[in-house]
This record gives structure tokens, sequence and C-alpha cells, in this order.
């Protein structure tokens, strides 16, 4: 089906091209990968020359990198992060233990698949995976942001009841502070 | 090997408490086996007889076969460089309960929050029981022997599914 | 007719010499520390990015205001700074004038900010306002020696003195105690290390910025490009004789840049009571001995 050539569509693609070469990585380390991104981000792997920063607020950054193993603890505190950020956004699940549990699969206390609780765009395979592989992961995601296939944060605001259902089976009752059914029909995301 | 200091902190020991067993494993480690109501007064007197201020931990230790808990207070004194481990039992019934250490030190309260939350075991005094490290977790206490952390796992959790072809023959055998 | 053309131009002219700027120092930063670093026109995508998010959050209109409040004052304060081609607002008494606008935008942080609500962002402000009340003391010391050394309080009069004369009427030669108290303050002025205490991302999380995201933050950007330019712009016409045309400006502001950045690039942060303690300890001093010098 081909897309109309409108004004609209002329004016997102111009910002796309210039949104993909900045984006901002919330600095938020949740498990034992993060030990491979102070590599990626000094001097012998550069990561700031494709525009990536670290960023320490949810409020400022665009990617939400879980490196590692996510306890139910820190299932809810990413939560509470991730409907914090502002869209457009993207989740990055990195190492093996965000794909099928990796190392950690017979514990009782670490969730097994990522993508039950929150909408995925890429996963790194490895554990940890190195600089050059991160690097790539992000190369693959800005490419993909370019020709407009990355957009799982819509699937959050569109499924919420899947996703909720999920988070409540197992963490319980709990509140975000954040109405997502609102914003999304206040900002015509649906 | 010469256990000069060792040798003294178990004569200090015997000499108050006159049936107990106490071991020299090797240098700086002495162990102790003490009846339940003897705890609180040799804690007392370690701290201020005997010149142990420290409390280093308290581990718990499950003996499923004999129904028993087995608390352990470790001791360590810096002027004498030696470590106490002194071991009580209690029964493993369904409300195990024990007095609480932190009237003494402080940081007590942290282990027995530590171990109430791993295996179940109440501390009478200590007004303050709740989760720290577990924090949304409804289950069972996970430490006891009892608990198969697998078929836990197992269960209350989302697997993605995932069938390769090198997989084919060890899913005909039954594993996961 | 021309005046008006000029006045919608000149902020555009601003923000995109601020936006080379800003860019520069990002590189410079990344060379010192042998990497490779973003290009030049990174801030120019950041911008864009930011200004393009689809979901707002927003805490009451008074935060709204407040930003507006921020981009405004600076947009005042540059229509009095004389640049080649436009000055018709720097006639007569606008050394005063600019003396207490370029307060307007910190204030203006401080009331959005407060509205947020978060103690990361109340301890951000209440530093960056305690800095202020440092590096302000030698700034203006500097900035009334100058006035009456020149007998002048019109910021082009001092150009056209300067330009006129050579370099022997250059401030940096007249008095080098004002200028090198000067130099000091515009480290602070200019937020950068070692008086960076109000964006310390590991230990306040952003200060000021913290609950800002989206638009609000590419309109702190904005103005961060806009500010550059003007402190650049008021160094070089106090003292290093100001420009009559657009390249001998921009060189010399390149210049003062580059002694900026390598302080920057070499010192950690100070404590804001040390930041302030320096600040009232050397260069108010060496403005007091400048102004002595002017008045015997």
């Amino acid at each position: 089906m081909e897309k109309q050539v409108t004004a609209r569509n002329v004016w997102e693609r111009i910002f796309t091209k210039l949104n993909k070469r900045s984006l901002w990585m919330l600095h938020y380390c949740t498990g034992c990968g993060a030990i491979e991104l102070p590599p990626t981000m000094t001097a012998r792997f550069d990561m700031e020359r494709f525009g990536i920063m670290p960023m320490v607020t949810p409020r400022q950054a665009d990617i939400l990198l879980i490196t590692g193993y996510l306890s139910l603890k820190t299932l809810k505190r990413v939560i509470l992060t991730y409907e914090q950020m502002q869209a457009p956004k993207w989740v990055v699940g990195f190492g093996s233990c965000t794909i099928n549990g990796g190392m950690y699969w017979n514990s009782y206390i670490t969730i097994k698949s990522l993508d039950q609780y929150l909408p995925v765009d890429l996963y790194i395979a490895g554990c940890m995976p190195r600089p050059e592989a991160i690097i790539e992961a992000f190369n693959t995601l800005i490419k993909r942001i370019d020709e407009g296939k990355a957009d799982a944060w819509k699937d959050y605001y569109r499924n919420y009841d899947f996703y909720k259902e999920n988070q409540r089976k197992v963490l319980g009752e709990f509140e975000t502070y954040v109405d997502i059914k609102a914003d999304a029909k206040r900002f015509g995301i649906v | 090997m010469e256990y000069v200091e060792e040798k003294k902190v178990v004569d200090d020991i015997k000499s108050v408490f006159k049936e107990v067993d106490c071991i020299i494993k090797r240098e700086r480690r002495v162990e102790v086996k003490l009846p339940k109501e003897k705890l609180l007064e040799f804690a007392l007197r370690m701290q201020t007889n005997w010149d142990f201020p420290h409390l280093s931990a308290i581990s718990c230790v499950d003996w499923i076969d004999d129904g028993e808990f087995e608390l352990v207070y470790h001791f360590w004194s810096y002027n004498r460089k030696v470590l106490v481990s002194a071991s009580i039992r209690i029964p493993r019934e369904e409300n195990a309960h024990f007095e609480t250490l932190s009237h003494l030190w402080q940081p007590a309260k942290f282990f027995e929050r530590d171990i109430h939350e791993m295996f179940g075991i109440t501390f009478d005094g200590n007004d303050d029981m709740s989760k720290f490290i577990l924090e949304e977790w409804d289950g069972p206490p996970p430490m006891r022997k009892d608990f198969v952390t697998r078929e836990y796992a197992l269960s209350f959790y989302h697997f993605r599914e995932y069938h390769p072809e090198w997989m084919k023959d060890l899913e005909g055998a039954g594993e996961k | 007719m021309s005046t008006v053309l000029w006045i919608i131009l000149y902020p555009f002219i601003a923000f995109f010499i601020g936006i080379f700027f800003m860019g520069y120092s990002r590189k410079f930063n990344a060379r010192v520390q042998r990497r490779i670093g973003p290009p030049i026109i990174q801030p120019l995508f950041d911008i864009s990015k930011l200004m393009s998010k689809k979901t707002n959050i927003s805490h009451g209109y008074m935060h709204d205001i407040a930003m507006l409040m921020l981009l405004g004052g600076t947009l005042l304060t540059l229509m009095f700074i004389p640049v080649p081609g436009f000055h018709y607002f720097s006639q007569y008494g606008d050394m005063l004038v600019i003396m207490y606008i370029i307060l307007v935008p910190p204030l203006g942080m401080a009331l959005g900010v407060g509205e947020t609500a978060n103690p990361n962002g109340s301890i951000g402000i209440s530093r960056a306002l305690m800095l202020l009340a440092g590096y302000d003391v030698p700034f203006t010391l500097s900035f009334i020696g100058m006035a009456i050394l020149n007998h002048t309080t019109s910021l082009y009069k001092l150009i056209q003195i300067q330009q006129s004369g050579g370099i022997a009427t250059w401030g940096i030669v007249t008095n080098p105690f004002l200028a090198a108290a000067a130099l000091i303050a515009l480290q602070g002025m200019m937020s950068e290390k070692p008086f960076e205490v109000m964006i310390a991302p590991h230990e306040i999380a952003t200060g000021p910025m913290t609950e800002m995201g989206g638009k609000y933050l590419g309109i702190m950007f904005i103005q961060h490009a806009i500010n550059i330019f003007i402190e650049l712009t008021i160094f070089t016409s106090l003292f290093l004789g100001g420009a009559l045309n657009w390249v001998e400006l921009i060189v010399k502001q390149f210049i003062v840049f580059t002694i900026v950045l390598s302080v920057n690039v070499v010192f950690g942060r100070y404590r804001v009571d040390d930041a302030v303690k320096f600040m009232w300890k050397i260069p108010v001093p060496l403005a007091i001995i400048g102004i002595l010098f002017v008045i015997f």
C-alpha cells in the first residue's frame, strides 16, 4: 500500500532524518550488563559520534536500555521510569536475560521474557555483548527509525490492557501516576 | 600451630558456661554450640566482658531432616583477632520465632529482617519486619529446603516459545 | 524599514552562531579526550529532536510562562548588544540596562523550576542563584570600570573609540586588571568548569533541567546558544576592541571561547561555596585595583 506524499509526510520525513542523529540514552544500569557501557562511551569505541549521549533523567531520554536480568523489584521501577519518558521512545533489550531468562532462567524472582511487560524494539544477544555489538545495534536502530519501522511505543498505548494484565500477574496492583489512556487520546496516538 | 589467643577465648567461655562444646577450627576461628536459652547472656558477656564489640553477621541453616533451624551468630574482636561463631537450634514449625538482639547491637535488625523474609522466622521484639530485598514477592519463604525454585519458576513465569531444530530430540525426552 | 528587518533577523543570526559555538565546544571536549566526537552541527539535531516530541509533560501554566520568561529575557538582552550593522538601541546608557537585564533569564528559570516540585531541581537552582551572586560582582565592577575609563555608557561608542584608536586603546591594554577579573567572571557566566556546579549530572541529575523534557528543554537549548553569543560579544566589545565587520567579530569570539574551553576541559568542579569564595577572593580585588587605577 503506497503512502501518499502529503505535506505532512514530507515534514515527518525531514524531521526523521534530523532526529535520528541525536538519540539520548537513559543511564540506568539495571543489571550486570551495564559494565559494557563505559567502554562504549569512552575513547576506544566512541559512541558520541553517532549523537548518542548518556542522560540522567527519564524526562530527557529517548532510549531505555534494559541491561541484563530484571528482578521483580527492578521491574516495577523500570515500568515507572518507562511511563515517565516522552514519546517517541525505544526500548532495547540487552543480553540474553531479556530474551529467555539467560543464566538465571530457573530463578524464582527474575522475569524471563521482556516483551510481555514492555514493548521492545531490538534485542542484542550475548552475555554480555561487546561494545562493537552495541554500536552495531544502535546503527540498526537508527536505520530502522529512518525507515519508519521502529514504532513499538505506539503498541504500548494501543494494547495497554495486555501489558497491564501481565504486569498485574507478577507484581500485583500498583499505581504509576500516569494515565496512559488519557494521554493517548490527548495526543492522538491511537 | 600455637593457638594462643584462641585458647584464651575458649577458657573465657568455659569459665562461665561449663558444659558447652567449643572447637578451635583453625587460626582465628572458634565455634561454640549453645542451648537456645543461654544466647542472650552469652551475647551480653561477649560485648561487655570479653571484648567482642562487632557483630559480623547472623546466618541461618535449614536442617529439614532434623526438623530444626540453626541460627549462627558471628562475633569478631578487633584486639584479640578471633571470630567466634555461636550457633543455636530452634524447632522448625510453622511460626518459628526467637528473641531479638537489637537492643545490644542496632544492625542486628537488618540481619533479622533478612532472615525473616528468606526463611520465615519471626523475631520477637524487633518491630520492623518489612521486606527489603524481596519486595513485590508473595510466595513462600524461598530459602527453605522444601521450596523448589525450578518448579516455581516454570509454573509462574511466562517463557518465550522457541522450538529450533536442534532441540527436537531434547523436547521429545521431556526437557523444556 | 530595515530596522524592522534587522530586529527579525538578528535573533536567527545570533542563534546560528551560538549553535556553531556549542557544537565546537563538544568537538573540542571530545578531541582533548582522544575521541572523535559528534559533528559540529550536532546541537541542531538535538534541538530538532527535542522540539518534535509527541507527548508533553507540563506542571501548570506558571511553568510554561516561566519558560517564555527565560527566552524572552535573553532576546531582550540581545537587542541591546551592538553588532556590525545593528546598533539602534545602543545609544545611551545601554551598559546599565544590560547589567540588570542579563539577570532576568536565571530568575525566570528559577520560577519554572520551583513549580516542578522536584528536590533535585530546587537544589540545582539554589546553587545556580548562589553562583550568580558570586560571579556577578566582578563582572559588574569591570563593566563600571570600563564605563568610567572611557567616559561613556554606550557600548557602541566604546567600540568606536577602540576601533579608531588602534591596539593601544583596547581595554586589555589600558587596564589589564579589569580584563583579568572579567575573564574569570566569564568562566562563571558561561557555566563552564570549574564553576559548573549548576549542571552536575551525576549528583543532582542535571539540576534545574531535571523535570524539563521535550519542548521545554528545546527552549533552554536555544536560550543557551543565544546566551553564548551575548556573553562573548560583551567581552570582545569591552576588552578586545569590538568589531566593525562580522569576520573580525567571529574570529575574536572564537579566540575568547577557546581560552574558556581550555580551562573547562582540564578542571573538575568546585563546590558552590568554594566557588563563591574564590570569586570574592581573587577577581574582586583585581577589579577594585583596576577601578582605583582608573580613578587616580
